[in-house]
């Protein structure tokens, strides 16, 4: 591998890591908002919203991502006559899809919630806005946090997806900056491990959280241990 | 804001007339999951699950660290490094496909490998140690014992994989292999018709998708009946 | 004893013999007689109909450069295999000699010919430059500006060009060999302008009216920007390769081929439903 290379075109890696970072962010604030939205249709008592919100979610979970990513860039400006660049076509693709899939978390998450709790807020005589904001909301969210993280890591990965439609993320950086120079193994080693060192922290913050926050049989805390004892690495059983 | 002039323009004609086409490119990326769900998922995903529950730390660490980084690497990327590293490294002419199976198997060997290895956890220990105090031998006692239970208890969340696989497939496209998108590339290019080509595209990867993910759905109510998740 | 020395003698002069006629030619790597012995000639090519693509239905290579690359390999008394390749990687796979020559519509630019020998163009063409309808510029003078984006794919003269002539424009490449997507987004305003050759805007103006309405054609057929030739390209320094293609080309331009080839294909295409 050739680090000189990299080193010295590692101008244009940073703005693919920069555009990287910015499609997440866009995706995931998209992502969020709209998936607590579907997710209040999916819950809801209209029975045709509940059937539309269900609808969103197979579809945008279903349809795979390129094809999506692809035809929204393409053929949206044709048919509604407006322009709209790869990095907003696609970053809004990726939160729609998001939000289908964060739409279940959320679910799940509320839905975790023991009905006792709802039970007792209702008896205490709260109304509708306080028994969800103080009482169910913040018990789902202990339990969403996880696997919202873990979700996060998929679209980070998810984010090289928009190189098909041109937007100069990092792994488009790297394969145009392999073509001019030829040397394709060098720059594309370089992003895997930029790569690797955005996403496995996620990772390991997810699963952090999962076995701090979700697992009742969770290890008991130790005062002063360290980052890495509260991750259960693998170990033999048989 | 629409353009109603260009949509009354648009003749799905070519669509129905290339459709045999799109299928075969379709099919290509089922065959893909395919094999990336037999040769990826079971065959080096069980290899790296035991690899990683291996008592020895000569194992259990190049295994842990493999799964680790084809886990935290998107696929687009690891493709591409696999179809110009490996006739670099080695000196082997990849063809397109064979790069994207081979990314694609690791990828998925990867993800199915924990899987695995969290279903043979799941068997708990109490089995291990009562097939011991019977005298079993360690081989009769993972055919006979862990690996049927350890098998019910894997099986669905497998199979779950399977749609994930399907959609990751399409991703394979930047590697010029004759999948959907690039059969739908190659058809716009000659129609000059995007717009119908890419719809009739987007339709038929939903339709193979929802086929996939409900006959997963029902097939995972079915493996997980009889236990202790199921009904 | 005796028939013991004479065999090990044998196999010495044996070994003498295929170290000498392993040395022999490697002073001159001929790959026209590495072509004839192989039985192969192994050519790359990158899609771009009708010059050369696959058929749809048949899934096999047809075009104008199909159809010279069969005549060279009847000439030569082989076998033709095409090498799919995207125009990405048309010029690395030839350098990593994973065919003998690109016979594909690829321009002979000099920056391209630092790393490979082109032979004489079969055809020379100028381009097209068009813009989008409603915001675009309306004239070429107006293209030299840092508001303008053109679009082309990348590894292509779509997008060396415009880098080229109008520096302070923006260029953006894409990775996508379809066409219709990259004029398509200049038809609806993601781009400002593009580069097209005249026989695919052709095309374009024949089988999608729509999108050619969104898109003015800056310059005439009698103005057309940078001229530049179509050529086929080899490794650097096989002189006898090269000369032998240059033999075929002068041939099929002298008789007017080309020409009639191109037309050909040309109508092929405009006539497929």
């Amino acid at each position: 591998m050739d680090f000189e290379l990299v080193l010295r075109n590692s101008d244009a890696l940073f703005d693919g890591v920069k555009v990287t970072l910015a499609i997440a962010l866009v995706g995931a604030i998209i992502g969020i908002v709209f998936g607590s939205a579907i997710c209040a249709l999916r819950i809801g008592r209209l029975r045709l919203l509940r059937g539309m919100a269900r609808g969103y979610i197979l579809f945008f979970r279903i349809t795979p991502e390129v094809i999506l990513i692809f035809w929204a860039y393409y053929c949206i400006p044709l048919i509604f006559d407006a322009s709209v660049s790869g990095f907003w076509a696609g970053s809004v693709v990726l939160g729609l899809i998001a939000a289908a899939y964060l739409a279940e978390i959320f679910r799940a998450g509320i839905e975790a919630v023991p009905k006792g709790q709802r039970e007792a807020a209702e008896s205490l005589g709260l109304r509708a806005f306080p028994k969800w904001t103080l009482v169910i909301l913040p018990q789902a969210l202990r339990l969403v946090i996880a696997p919202l993280v873990n979700y996060f890591s998929e679209f980070l990965k998810n984010t090289t997806l928009l190189s098909a439609i041109g937007v100069m993320d990092l792994s488009l950086q790297a394969y145009l900056l392999g073509g001019k120079t030829y040397q394709y193994i060098s720059f594309l080693s370089a992003i895997a491990i930029i790569y690797f060192a955005l996403i496995f922290p996620v990772t390991l913050y997810a699963r952090r959280l999962e076995h701090r926050l979700g697992d009742r049989n969770a290890l008991p805390r130790v005062a002063k241990a360290s980052f890495f004892s509260r991750l259960k690495l693998p170990r033999g059983a048989a | 804001m629409i353009d109603y002039a260009f949509l009354q323009s648009l003749d799905f004609s070519v669509a129905w007339t290339y459709l045999p086409v799109l299928l075969g490119g379709l099919l290509i990326n089922v065959l893909l999951t395919a094999i990336g769900f037999l040769c990826g998922g079971i065959v080096v995903g069980t290899t790296l699950a035991l690899a990683n529950l291996s008592s020895h730390r000569i194992i259990r660490w190049p295994a842990l660290a493999f799964v680790e980084f084809w886990r935290s690497t998107p696929l687009l990327v690891q493709a591409i490094w696999v179809h110009f590293a490996v006739p670099g490294l080695t000196g082997i002419a990849t063809s397109p496909f064979q790069s994207a199976s081979i990314a694609l198997i690791f990828n998925v060997a990867a993800y199915c490998s924990e899987i695995i290895r969290g279903g043979i956890l799941g068997v708990g220990k109490g089995q291990f140690e009562a097939a011991r105090a019977l005298g079993m031998r360690p081989y009769a006692t993972w055919r006979k014992v862990i690996l049927p239970q350890a098998i019910r208890l894997m099986l669905p969340p497998l199979v779950g994989t399977i749609i994930s696989i399907f959609k990751a497939t399409t991703i394979l496209s930047i590697l010029a292999i004759d999948d959907l998108l690039r059969t739908a590339s190659r058809l716009s290019t000659f129609t000059f018709q995007p717009v119908e080509i890419y719809t009739t595209a987007a339709m038929l990867a939903f339709v193979v998708g929802a086929v996939i993910s409900t006959a997963g759905y029902y097939a995972e109510r079915a493996l997980k009946r009889g236990t202790a998740h199921g009904l | 004893m005796k028939t013991l020395i004479c065999r090990f003698g044998l196999a010495k002069l044996l070994l003498a013999l295929v170290v000498a006629l392993a040395a022999a030619p490697s002073f001159a790597a001929d790959l026209l007689q590495e072509i004839k012995d192989r039985g192969v000639f192994r050519v790359g090519m990158a899609e771009s109909p009708p010059w050369q693509s696959p058929n749809p239905t048949s899934g096999q290579y047809e075009g104008f450069n199909v159809d010279l690359a069969q005549q060279v390999a009847k000439v030569l008394g082989v076998r033709l295999e095409i090498v799919p390749a995207s125009w990405a990687t048309i010029i690395p796979g030839l350098q990593a000699s994973q065919y003998d020559a690109v016979f594909a519509n690829l321009f002979a630019t000099p920056e391209r010919a630092v790393v490979v020998d082109f032979t004489e163009p079969y055809f020379t063409y100028g381009f097209h430059i068009v813009a989008n309808a409603k915001s675009g510029p309306t004239s070429l003078d107006a293209l030299n500006s840092s508001k303008v984006t053109f679009v082309g794919e990348s590894g292509t003269v779509e997008e060396s060009y415009p880098k080229e002539l109008y520096p302070q424009a923006n260029v953006r490449g894409v990775v996508t060999n379809d066409i219709a997507a990259w004029i398509g987004e200049v038809a609806s305003g993601q781009a400002d302008a593009a580069f097209i050759d005249p026989g695919t805007l052709k095309l374009l103006q024949l089988r999608s009216p729509a999108l050619a309405k969104r898109i003015n054609v800056l310059n005439g057929e009698d103005a057309l920007v940078k001229p530049v030739g179509l050529a086929y390209a080899i490794r650097p320094g096989d002189q006898h390769f090269l000369n032998f293609l240059n033999t075929f080309i002068r041939d099929v331009v002298r008789t007017g081929e080309n020409v009639k080839l191109r037309d050909k294909w040309f109508e092929e295409l405009a006539k497929r439903k």
